[in-house]
């Protein structure tokens, strides 16, 4: 399980990007990115070195009927 | 024919009449805005109602075919859209108080084609703000109400094209399904709606929401009038590079192939975790109906999608929100609360993280190819798990509670877009409360006809299409 990103943390990515988020705001988006890299760790732990976003459109093409 | 017998026509049955001099386009166009005047007091479906351009356009579609000339197999059939395609010389609102605010400079693909198709414009329509939620609320326009109870919600983000297609308010209308966006109101409203393959439908002029997951498509009243639309949108466009050269098929004759033999997934995890036993009833009432006509139903076993949701939640957010950043900044308060609090996630999600989600779609949907299309040909599933809530019960705004909606809300519909397949929604019976209940098919990627064939056939032999909410 990877460590949850801290409330502060998650404000001040916030603000070093221009965005003044609530304490409750932080709080919040916070547990949503952890949940997110929790729920993904895995999958993303076994994808190829060289997988790129492009892979995508290949499957598309060649997994047709 | 009266105005009630015109109003029940399908955009094909319409297009036919138009077509074989039965009814002139502009008693269809005068017949249907009289519909979106009455309708629009209860459900709020409209943003904009363009009466005297819209009955110009139609008195002058009676005059071409009058001269003998046949626009497009859509000759004089009315239709609003999401108010988010750009018309030349006119503002969208994408359902929001931000944005360019500027006459677009270009008309969107899918209006160029439509009106290429003889359809007429005559109005747009109500939409989730920056088509970014799934429930059909919307707080600087109002909320927009279910066409079988306006109490209840449309589902979203393409509210308006759902509820004015169940209401007999236009024949079919643009929505576009990011994350279950045209399959969530088709279900809640009880009509049909095609999320076609990513890269089928061009987006160019529409807005964008999450460049790598948009598709756009239509809602109608039967899957004919999805297919016969969609016919007209498909295909390659030089302005958007993601559609695909591949040659489109002829979808209305594709209605009719055999659909004996073909095999339907019902899938052993995750579609029905929780589900409803009204809705799950429908779904095997549904089934029971394919099995009628001839096709086979096997149990499958998918993947894990929640792996693939998550990537699919931080690709749409962490794109929306590159995209709203500079409004984000400097002017944050003309944002709902909910969209507002969305966007900051997207800001927070790590570069790293969104590109491996987006390194991660070509494997899932090669595991998802080959895991259940290997076996069956469709995968059917419910669009949703639960009955249609209340529009006050899921007024959450951005609060403590918005996460565990959202997600509920789209869980079945979202794999469909992380994986980019195509997904056509059904209607598939009614609740004993009298609300619609939809069934979604999943193909492989660019197989839209094999789901239109499929769906085609049900409405065939079922009657859920044909009933009308009274409102």
């Amino acid at each position: 399980m990877n460590n949850p990103l801290k409330p502060a943390d998650a404000a001040a990515l916030l603000a070093a990007q221009g965005i003044e988020a609530t304490p409750e705001g932080a709080e919040a988006h916070a547990r949503f990115v952890t949940q997110q890299l929790g729920h993904s760790a895995k999958e993303f732990a076994q994808l190829d070195f060289e997988a790129e976003p492009a892979g995508y459109v290949a499957a598309l093409r060649t997994n047709t009927r | 024919m009266n105005d009630a017998e015109i109003l029940e026509l399908s955009a094909a049955g319409l297009a036919r009449a138009i077509r074989e001099k039965k009814i002139g386009a502009a008693k269809a166009m005068e017949a249907t805005l009289a519909r979106a005047h009455a309708v629009q007091p209860k459900l709020n479906a409209f943003l904009r109602i363009d009466t005297e351009l819209a009955l110009d356009a139609a008195r002058m579609a009676d005059k071409d075919l009058a001269r003998g000339h046949l626009r497009g197999p859509l000759h004089g059939v009315p239709m609003a859209h999401k108010d988010m395609y750009y018309r030349k010389g006119i503002a969208s609102s994408y359902g929001g108080k931000v944005g360019p605010s500027r006459p677009a400079p270009t008309t969107a693909t899918a209006l160029e084609r439509l009106d290429a198709a003889g359809s007429i414009q005559f109005g747009v329509l109500n939409m989730a703000e920056f088509a970014f939620g799934p429930t059909g609320h919307n707080y600087h326009y109002g909320h927009c109400g279910n066409a079988w109870d306006p109490s209840r919600i449309t589902g979203g983000s393409s509210s308006g094209s759902g509820t004015v297609v169940a209401a007999r308010a236009s024949y079919a209308a643009l929505g576009s399904d990011t994350g279950g966006s045209i399959r969530l109101p088709a279900s809640f409203c009880g009509v049909s709606g095609i999320k076609p393959t990513y890269g089928r439908v061009s987006r160019a002029g529409a807005m964008p929401l999450s460049f790598s997951l948009d598709t756009v498509g239509p809602l109608a009243r039967t899957v004919e009038d999805c297919a016969l639309v969609l016919g007209e949108l498909a295909g390659p466009d030089a302005r958007d590079p993601t559609t695909e050269a591949r040659q489109v098929p002829d979808y209305m004759a594709e209605l009719r192939r055999p659909v004996a033999g073909l095999v339907i997934g019902k899938p052993r995890q995750y579609f029905y975790d929780g589900c409803d036993a009204e809705i799950a009833a429908a779904m095997d009432a549904s089934l029971d109906v394919f099995r009628r006509l001839g096709a086979r139903v096997l149990e499958v076993d998918i993947p894990d999608f929640e792996a693939w949701n998550a990537a699919a939640i931080m690709i749409i957010g962490a794109e929306a929100a590159a995209m709203h950043g500079n409004w984000l900044r400097t002017r944050p308060q003309d944002y709902s609360p909910q969209v507002r609090a969305r966007l900051e996630q997207g800001m927070v999600v790590p570069a790293a993280a969104y590109i491996d989600s987006l390194r991660l779609r070509g494997v899932a949907l090669r595991e998802f190819c080959d895991k259940v299309f290997s076996k069956v040909d469709v995968l059917h599933a419910p669009v949703v798990a639960f009955q249609t809530p209340g529009i006050a019960e899921t007024d959450v705004g951005g609060g403590p509670k918005m996460a565990a909606l959202l997600a509920q809300v789209t869980r079945l519909t979202r794999p469909g877009n992380f994986l980019g397949v195509p997904a056509l929604s059904v209607q598939a019976g009614f609740t004993k409360a009298g609300m619609p209940v939809g069934m979604q098919l999943l193909g492989r990627p660019f197989d839209e006809s094999t789901l239109f064939a499929l769906g085609h056939a049900y409405q065939g032999t079922t009657d859920h299409h044909r009933r009308a909410p009274a409102l």
